[in-house]
């Protein structure tokens, strides 16, 4: 999922995002959403989950 | 952002173009291009023709009177050698890239020809796509074409200027969000708020299904842990007591053992077998006794009273000599007499009579007597006889009893030699071997009871553990369970922050993004628009736009069409600041409806608000005038012209 | 004039010997013991005829065996006795008085016996030396 695909005006604040999990995490479904811009109803609640599981797996923080 | 550029169009027989035609808009100077051409030319069908290829649909109505969509795609005049039946097709391809080509988007479409009448036919959209040096064929053109310009926002960029008045009619506010959230990209936030929000619900659903029964659980394993440590204090108890009585069979085996000295254990041997000896002599003395006795008691009373014996058989004797003991014979004698019925004295006899009873009597007490009289003489002597070979016995059993008994003595006195003899052996005197072994085996058979024993705990505790194993399984079951929970609350914490944050970020982007496309509006808005006026414009946080004239009145509601174009091109401008796509744009009849004053104004400006971004102007004769030509002279790259003749447009370089 | 030649069935001793009879065939520790009573009774005349015991019986008396049960050679003992005492055969016919002197006697000699047995010394062995003793010197003639 390329940054660029995303705004830059957006890619910036999620930047800034201190806590790395969550930082990622967004950068994650905003690449996943952008992907799907032209779907009607996209599925989405398996990529959410996976990514939720994925980032809340680890123990740190 | 490097925007991307559209490098070369090319059409062959698409609608008026008929045959290969190739339109090449690069250029290393300027960004702006410009197509010129007559309504009816085929302008418009170029946008039509980039949206077909892109999007499979032509969105764009040309001015003819006849409706598109009953028009064959493939250009008409190559149609007509068609038979029935037959087809042609004809392509649309579009070359997109940045310095360099690098997609390029291509999609055929067919003809047919049927009855009185075409039907067409378009085919899918390929791609060929640039990577590194080489051409590749992706398998996914329309996720390739998504990330360069997503259907829902191209009417961004590929629009109709004609139609731009009619974004600021009624219900303007929702096209004006629409557009400022798609293109900004601020709408993939509000979506992923949403979705964050659905997969937040099913989650906590999840979470109220996990109850846990882990306490139970460890207070049952609590029990089963202290059961188990009894009967490991048992199994402890049991192997030391087991430990402690092998000790003392080892113990006893080494005193047989210190008993292998030869001496030592002949005289054991010895000693024992003398209390063998001594064990079977005295039973024999028992046995000896007991005949003795025997003997004894019928002997005895004839030796005790062999006084009366002998006198008694001597009276008999003599009574026998004189003739007082008859013998057995005189009984017949009666009877005779009595046979004859008279009696020696001459009394008559015959049976019945008392002479005769008497006689009888006298038969019988004298038989009787006589008849005593008689066993006693051989009975007496034969009693003396006998009694005389017992006391013999007797003797004889009494000097047996004695010799054993000195036999005994001696042996005891051996016994008693062999103990001092062990003594200076320094082993205990009192060491029996016999009782040591006797002792050895009852230790033995607890040992042996004790082991059993050991196999039974052994098992209790297997079963124990076992039992332990499987509730904590079930435990661990349920700490996952309690876990999971753990879980699903960190991942609902964590959709929260994420939740929280994306908000944060809308928040002050959408309020830049306002800010900025308001600024830019109104910055554009006043140089485009020919009115010596300067406006103010806000835009609201509902979306609705105000444009304040000097007098501080808000004419959005009575903009004139032109105004309208002007503010829409201003917004679409301004759009192109915040954009989140790099796609460029492509605008037919940008300034349809101005009239021509203000043309020269916004022809002059409108280049210079779309930085960055290359910008195909799909023009009429009325709208290139010379003065805007030159008006744009400096930021032109390409210019093109599209000749018409024969309803069949060609594209033309007009340099 | 003979008189009932039956006589009595049973032999009948004094209440007070029975336990003697008793300990002396039933202790394991009497030489006699596993002997009978008849044997016992029969033991005890004799030795109670040798030494001169014969004893009145002036308390109650109970059945100690039937007579019948003697042996022919224990019923000549009886009435050789019975002959020696009263130096007349013709006692013989008169069987109560027969077993009457041989139970008197045997009161005695049960009395010296059991005091004999009850007293220290190996009484088995002095028994049984003397009628070894008597018995060497007085059946010896045959």
């Amino acid at each position: 999922m390329k940054q660029s695909d995303v705004n830059r005006l957006i890619t910036d604040e999620v930047d800034q995002i201190e806590d790395s999990d969550v930082k990622q995490f967004i950068r994650d479904i905003l690449a996943f959403e952008r992907s799907k811009i032209d779907q009607n109803q996209p599925h989405f609640k398996n990529e959410y989950e996976d990514l939720i599981k994925k980032y809340t797996a680890e123990d740190d923080d | 952002m490097t925007r991307l550029e559209f490098k070369t169009i090319r059409l062959k027989n698409y609608r008026q173009y008929a045959g290969e035609q190739e339109i090449d808009l690069t250029s290393r100077t300027g960004r702006l291009n410009i197509i010129q051409g007559q309504n009816g030319a085929g302008k418009s069908n170029l946008l039509n023709a980039i949206t077909l290829c892109f999007y499979g649909e032509e969105r764009r109505q040309d001015d003819s009177d006849e409706d598109l969509e009953s028009l064959p795609y493939v250009t008409r005049s190559v149609l007509e050698e068609l038979d029935d039946g037959d087809s042609l097709s004809g392509y649309i391809e579009v070359e997109l890239g940045t310095d360099n080509p690098e997609y390029i988007f291509r999609r055929t479409f067919s003809t047919y020809r049927v009855d009185s009448g075409f039907t067409n036919q378009i085919g899918d959209l390929t791609l060929r796509r640039r990577v590194g040096s080489e051409w590749k064929e992706p398998d996914n053109p329309n996720t390739h074409l998504n990330q360069v310009l997503p259907a829902t926002v191209s009417d961004y960029f590929l629009f109709d200027g004609e139609d731009l008045d009619a974004f600021f009619e009624e219900g303007y506010t929702d096209r004006v969000r629409d557009a400022i959230l798609d293109v900004s990209h601020i709408e993939l936030l509000n979506t992923s708020i949403d979705h964050l929000e659905k997969v937040q619900t099913d989650i906590e659903r999840k979470a109220s299904n996990l109850e846990g029964e882990a306490g139970e659980l460890r207070d049952q394993i609590d029990e089963l842990e202290d059961e188990l440590e009894e009967k490991e204090s048992e199994l402890s108890t049991t192997k030391s007591d087991i430990e402690s009585t092998e000790t003392e069979i080892e113990r006893i085996d080494r005193k047989l053992q210190d008993i292998s000295d030869e001496v030592v254990r002949d005289l054991y041997t010895e000693r024992e077998e003398l209390e063998e000896d001594i064990k079977e002599k005295e039973s024999k003395i028992e046995d000896l006794q007991k005949d003795t006795v025997e003997l004894m008691v019928e002997a005895g009373p004839v030796v005790y009273s062999s006084e009366a014996l002998d006198y008694t058989l001597e009276l008999f004797n003599d009574l026998s000599d004189k003739g007082q003991i008859p013998p057995k014979i005189q009984e017949w004698f009666i009877d005779e007499l009595v046979e004859r019925g008279e009696c020696i004295c001459g009394t008559e006899l015959s049976e019945g009579d008392e002479h005769v009873k008497h006689l009888r009597e006298l038969q019988t007490d004298v038989s009787e007597v006589m008849e005593e009289n008689l066993e006693g003489k051989s009975e007496i002597p034969s009693m003396k006889k006998v009694a005389s070979g017992q006391v013999d016995q007797i003797q004889d059993r009494r000097q047996q009893i004695a010799s054993l008994s000195d036999e005994i003595d001696s042996g005891k006195e051996r016994i008693e030699e062999i103990k001092n003899r062990l003594k200076s052996y320094d082993i205990p005197d009192d060491v029996d071997i016999e009782a040591l072994e006797d002792n050895r085996e009852q230790l033995e058979s607890q040992v042996n009871t004790l082991r059993e024993q050991k196999g039974r705990i052994e098992k209790e505790i297997e079963d124990i553990e076992s039992k332990i194993d499987s509730t904590r399984t079930d435990l661990h079951r349920e700490l996952e369970k309690e876990d999971r929970h753990q879980q699903i609350l960190k991942q609902l914490d964590f959709i929260s922050d994420a939740d929280a944050q994306i908000r944060d970020i809308k928040q002050s982007i959408l309020a830049d993004i306002r800010e900025s496309t308001e600024e830019n509006l109104e910055q554009y808005f006043n140089e485009l628009i020919w009115k010596d006026e300067e406006y103010d414009i806000t835009l609201y946080d509902d979306y609705s736009i105000a444009v304040f004239d000097p007098h501080g009145d808000n004419k959005i509601g009575s903009l004139s069409a032109g105004e309208k174009q002007v503010l829409a091109l201003s917004f679409m401008a301004a759009l192109t600041q915040i954009s989140g796509f790099n796609a460029p744009i492509l605008i037919d009849t940008p300034l349809g409806r101005i009239s021509s004053e203000p043309k020269r104004r916004i022809a002059k400006n409108l280049p210079k608000y779309v930085e960055d971004t290359q910008i195909t102007f799909l023009m009429t004769d009325e709208e290139y005038t010379d003065e805007v030509q030159a008006m744009m002279q400096s930021s032109l790259a390409n210019e093109y012209l599209l000749e018409f003749d024969n309803n069949v447009t060609r594209v033309v370089s007009h340099a | 004039m003979p008189e009932e030649s039956s006589g009595p069935r049973d032999i009948r001793i004094a209440d007070e010997q029975h336990h003697m009879y008793q300990e002396l065939t039933e202790d394991e520790a009497s030489p006699f013991y596993e002997t009978t009573k008849t044997d016992m009774f029969v033991f005890a005349m004799g030795y109670g005829f040798d030494q001169g015991l014969r004893t009145e019986i002036t308390d109650s008396r109970r059945a100690l065996f039937q007579i019948r049960d003697l042996s022919s050679a224990q019923d000549w003992n009886v009435r050789a006795i019975a002959v020696y005492e009263k130096e007349d055969h013709r006692v013989l016919q008169d069987k109560s008085e027969v077993y009457q002197i041989a139970v008197e006697y045997a009161h005695g000699g049960m009395d010296q016996l059991y005091k004999r047995y009850t007293s220290p010394g190996d009484f088995f062995s002095e028994i049984s030396s003397e009628i070894i003793q008597y018995g060497t010197q007085r059946l010896a003639d045959d």
